[in-house]
């Protein structure tokens, strides 16, 4: 038998000597595989293989429990000793700890934040089969508009045609009315008529009545809590009239809606069945209408079936329904499928049903979330390698009294996942405390995601383990790679590379702290630039009232309005009234087509249409191009006159607004003359393009009133009140002011904005941490430099300037770093806006600026400490 | 004054018995033959090591063997401590079984 048939197996050599490579090393497998032997020549090969084997696996349990003990030891002596360390250090622990939980804190917050702002619509049980008919349309290959809603019909043929389509529904929204329940009467803004399939689409979960018939017949509508409260208090609603004063209809309450889940894309407080609605229309035309997109339209497809294929089905769908009477107009209409969870953040088309979240914002703070957290890591490296300094002396001693490197690596490491752990309880706590500020700051309730998911927390927790052990690696192999006779003479140089590196470090924290701060910069100039930019028409000094409208009667609504704008004008602190259908910063939902008389139908182009009064433009100070304002002299001017505004001139091709007076603008049969042209202004924000707009004279029941006063007359609005209860009896009195209900427009911006000054803030704190740490560690290196500096005469500002000159030096390489970034990132931003500023320099410069002046505080606070210390003390000091 | 346990007193008897040819192979066969068990080498081990730490054993290396794969076997010698423990644990015996003899007498009957 050779030599290699007497081995005993090597996987089980191999895993002994893993066991008792730290404790039996000098025993090893020498005496098993004697026994080895000697078992293979008495009973053959296979007998000694296992009994090698078991004799191995069984050592496993001793050799298990005697290692446990042994760890047990130095366990607690690390404890033991990283408690004292932290003791001993106080002001290095607080920094090291502050910094981190701060920096983890942040990021979970806006992580926390941005899974909210993810969250949305994800309620709904089939929520991956819920698709919404998004509706684009081109003209002259010309995209024409982006809608949200779409045709009637356009569901109901969905669903007779593609057997893939489960169920569909349709909401209809209907904007304003007056509700009267026996004496309470409000204005409502928050109603849809939808078809009865609502609730087989959407979960919203009803409290009372029965979730399969409640929408079936006409007259019925299903409230939310908070509106049944509002009118029946605790009564049981279910089975009660409302009376809806506006359409004069009578409505059964069918049953009671648990209030709307924040993170809903729908918002609404009555839902109505669509067959009320259908009995004023013309019959059959809900059925069957391809020409007035107002709904919008839900579909679910059955389980399995393939969105992306059924969507490549629409085109011949639309073909076979419109493609006649597109082709003759040259006009093309595509529909797409919206997954409902990408609404929210996805989706910013017209006429939407909802403010949306912004989908760029978010992938942005999620971008600062895990920069925060880099800089809170990168700011934990440069802390603890600093206090490695002092440390030196320690690490000396326990290799001189027999530390291995690897026992000292694992001490480090130790010690750093105990202050990770202390961080990580502390930010736990800075999170739970900081929530609910935050939500408020954001009116979002977001701590209804705090614990909705497990996979989450795993993540986060995953990221942070993660990112901590790589941070903790680090110092701990600078620490024990310490000669031990260089260290305890006092010779505790580390290697250029090691310093070099964490420079590095702290230059792509500088990196991080000025572009985001930049960014906060530009956010704010971008909302300053919007709130105070001259959109066209003065809304300062506006109060404004929502009509209501409670009676079909058009004549007494018309009368009313007039009497109460006759009577107004008697308070002298109202200077002007007026009355429109639209509102600034209301979205415009009337839109018509029209053609000049040069066109021929076909090329019809849509019109945003406003009916106002003669006071409109003058209350605004809306600038008159060419032509004239109504006139009350001029008796045709209510049924044949139009005015219209700048954009408008040009989409219908007049040339100059000079020459656009005159002539005409026709729809279908009517016929109106431009009497006049008005300057362009922002009708909805900045975020939007001016669009074509015409406004008639009195031709529809007004919405709002707006009046010119004086707010600074704190009893103005009794005065108005009053004249309102004398003209309108018990109607509910609703107004707004005019310059913030525009500015409402930006509040997701303003939000934004807010959320990153203050991240920004903390971001710059922990920076500061980070280099506080390193400039104590440069110090505390040149102690001996800055001694003999001293002794040969030189002064402790010199001293202190040079110490900081060498910072700013890297300060400065962060720039060059960050500014393209910046640069790229922020005109991403501001392309949502279609009238924004540039990325510009000077804020730019100004970040730099404060980062600087707030490093180098930081930093005098350690380099006028040491410049001032007495040369005997710096150079005895070794 | 510690006493051994009956473990203990098991391997350093074993040792003393074996003389000067104590090396885990031999123990561990010693160990079997005293008390009738199997005896993991994992264990085995482990105990040397703590009777060493405790100063009642010393080891030394002996010549390398072909059959050992080139290793050399390692020898273990009780030392004096070692010696008057077990000396001191045979007194605690005797004094604790000291005037029992009917009790063991009746023991052995059964």
């Amino acid at each position: 038998m050779n030599n290699m048939g007497k081995r005993p197996p090597r996987i089980a050599e191999w895993l002994l000597r893993r066991m008792t490579y730290y404790n039996h090393k000098f025993l090893c497998s020498g005496d098993l595989s004697e026994d080895y032997i000697q078992i293979m020549e008495k009973y053959g090969r296979v007998n000694a293989c296992f009994w090698y084997w078991t004799q191995v696996i069984r050592s496993l349990i001793p050799y298990l429990f005697y290692s446990v003990n042994r760890g047990t030891i130095m366990f607690k002596n690390y404890i033991k000793t990283t408690f004292r360390n932290i003791r001993r250090h106080k002001s290095f622990s607080l920094f090291n700890i502050l910094g981190l939980s701060v920096g983890m804190a942040s990021c979970i917050l806006i992580l926390l934040y941005v899974r909210f702002e993810k969250s949305y619509d994800s309620f709904h049980k089939d929520a991956d089969r819920i698709f919404r008919i998004r509706m684009d349309r081109y003209h002259n290959n010309e995209k024409v508009f982006e809608s949200a809603v779409t045709y009637p019909a356009v569901g109901i043929e969905l669903k007779n045609e593609f057997p893939e389509v489960d169920e569909f529904v349709r909401l209809y929204p209907h904007i304003q009315g007056v509700v009267r329940y026996e004496e309470k009467l409000f204005s409502e803004n928050n109603m849809f008529y939808v078809d009865s399939s609502f609730f087989s689409i959407f979960s919203y979960k009803l409290t009372s009545g029965d979730v399969n018939n409640a929408l079936n017949k006409p007259n019925s509508v299903v409230i939310t809590e908070e509106i049944a409260r509002k009118y029946f208090g605790d009564k049981d609603p279910v089975g009660e009239i409302l009376i809806h004063e506006s359409a004069n209809l009578n409505l059964t309450v069918t049953g009671v809606l648990e209030n709307i889940p924040e993170n809903s894309h729908l918002d609404f407080d009555f839902i109505i069945s669509i067959n009320t609605f259908e009995q004023f229309l013309q019959p059959g035309i809900l059925q069957t209408s391809w020409g007035w997109y107002d709904f919008y339209t839900y579909i679910k497809l059955k389980p399995g079936a393939d969105p992306d294929y059924f969507q490549a089905k629409l085109p011949d769908f639309i073909e076979k329904h419109d493609g006649e009477r597109l082709r003759a107009r040259n006009a093309r209409l595509v529909f797409l499928l919206q997954p409902l969870q990408n609404i929210h953040l996805n989706s910013d088309l017209s006429w939407e049903a909802g403010v949306n979240g912004n989908g760029k914002a978010v992938t942005f703070l999620t971008i600062v979330a895990y920069l925060i957290l880099i800089i809170a890591l990168i700011n934990f490296v440069n802390l603890s390698t600093a206090r490695s300094f002092e440390k030196a002396r320690e690490v000396g001693i326990r290799k001189v009294i027999g530390a291995f490197k690897s026992q000292l690596i694992n001490y480090y490491i130790f010690e750093a996942i105990i202050l990770c752990v202390i961080s990580m309880i502390l930010c736990a706590v800075l999170v739970l405390t900081i929530l609910p500020y935050l939500s408020e700051l954001l009116n979002k309730d977001i701590s209804t995601v705090l614990f909705d998911s497990v996979f989450f927390w795993i993540r986060i927790f995953l990221i942070f383990v993660i990112g901590m052990t790589a941070t903790a690696y680090y110092p701990s192999m600078i620490l024990s790679s310490f000669r031990p006779v260089s260290v305890i003479k006092g010779l505790n140089k580390t290697s250029k590379s090691g310093l070099i590196t964490r420079k590095g470090l702290l230059t792509v924290q500088f990196a991080i702290s000025i572009f985001i701060l930049s960014c906060t910069l530009i956010i704010f100039k971008q909302l300053d630039y919007m709130t105070n930019f001259d959109i066209g028409l003065d809304l300062e000094q506006t109060m404004v009232i929502v009509n209501p409208v409670d009676t079909d009667d058009s004549e007494l609504l018309n009368s009313r309005v007039n009497t109460f704008k006759e009577n107004i004008l008697s308070l002298h602190e109202v200077s002007g009234i007026t009355s429109s259908v639209g509102f600034p910063g209301s979205e415009n939902f009337w839109i018509w087509s029209f053609r000049t008389e040069g066109m021929t139908e076909d090329d019809r182009v849509n019109s945003y249409i406003n009916s106002i009064d003669y006071d409109y433009f003058d209350i605004f100070n809306i600038e008159i191009l060419a032509g004239r304002n109504f006139s009350r002299e001029i008796i045709t001017d209510d049924s044949l006159s139009v005015i219209i505004n700048r954009t408008a001139v040009d989409v219908f091709q007049f040339g100059s607004p000079g020459e656009a007076i005159g002539k005409y603008i026709t729809s279908g049969d009517n016929k109106w003359r431009i009497v006049g042209v008005i300057n362009d202004y922002y009708d909805l924000s900045l975020k939007n393009q001016v669009e074509p707009n015409l406004f008639f004279l009195n031709r529809m029941i007004p919405g709002y009133m707006a009046l010119k006063i004086n707010i600074g007359d704190s009893g103005i609005i009794d005065d108005v009140r009053n004249i309102w209860d004398n003209c309108y009896g018990a109607l509910p009195f609703d107004f707004f002011f005019a310059d913030e209900h525009y500015n409402r427009q930006y509040i997701n911006e303003q939000k934004f904005g807010e959320i990153f000054s203050i991240f920004s803030f903390l971001t710059l704190f922990v920076a500061c941490l980070g280099i506080l740490g390193l400039s104590t560690y440069v110090i505390g290196q040149r102690t001996k430099e800055i001694g003999i500096r001293k002794a040969l005469g030189s002064s402790s500002s010199r001293i202190g300037l040079l110490l900081t000159g060498e910072f700013t030096g890297f300060i400065i390489a962060a720039n060059i770093l960050s500014y393209p970034v910046m640069h790229i990132v922020m005109n991403k931003w501001l392309q949502g806006f279609a009238r924004h500023i540039d990325p510009d320099f000077g804020s730019y410069i100004l970040s730099v600026l404060i980062v600087l002046v707030l490093s180098i505080l930081t930093i005098s606070y350690k380099t006028v400490k040491a410049s001032l210390v007495n040369p005997v003390v710096s150079l005895r000091y070794e | 004054m510690k006493y051994l346990t009956l473990n203990e007193e098991v391997l350093l008897l074993a040792i003393l018995r074996l003389k000067g040819d104590a090396y885990p192979v031999s123990i561990r066969e010693k160990v079997i033959e005293m008390t009738e068990k199997d005896v993991v080498y994992g264990t085995l081990y482990n105990s040397l090591d703590q009777l060493q730490k405790k100063g009642y054993l010393r080891s030394e290396k002996g010549d390398p063997t072909p059959e050992r794969g080139g290793k050399s076997k390692i020898y273990f010698k009780l030392t004096e401590r070692g010696i008057s423990a077990l000396r001191n644990t045979v007194e605690f015996h005797e004094s604790i079984w000291e005037g029992i003899d009917e009790l063991s007498a009746r023991l052995k009957k059964n």
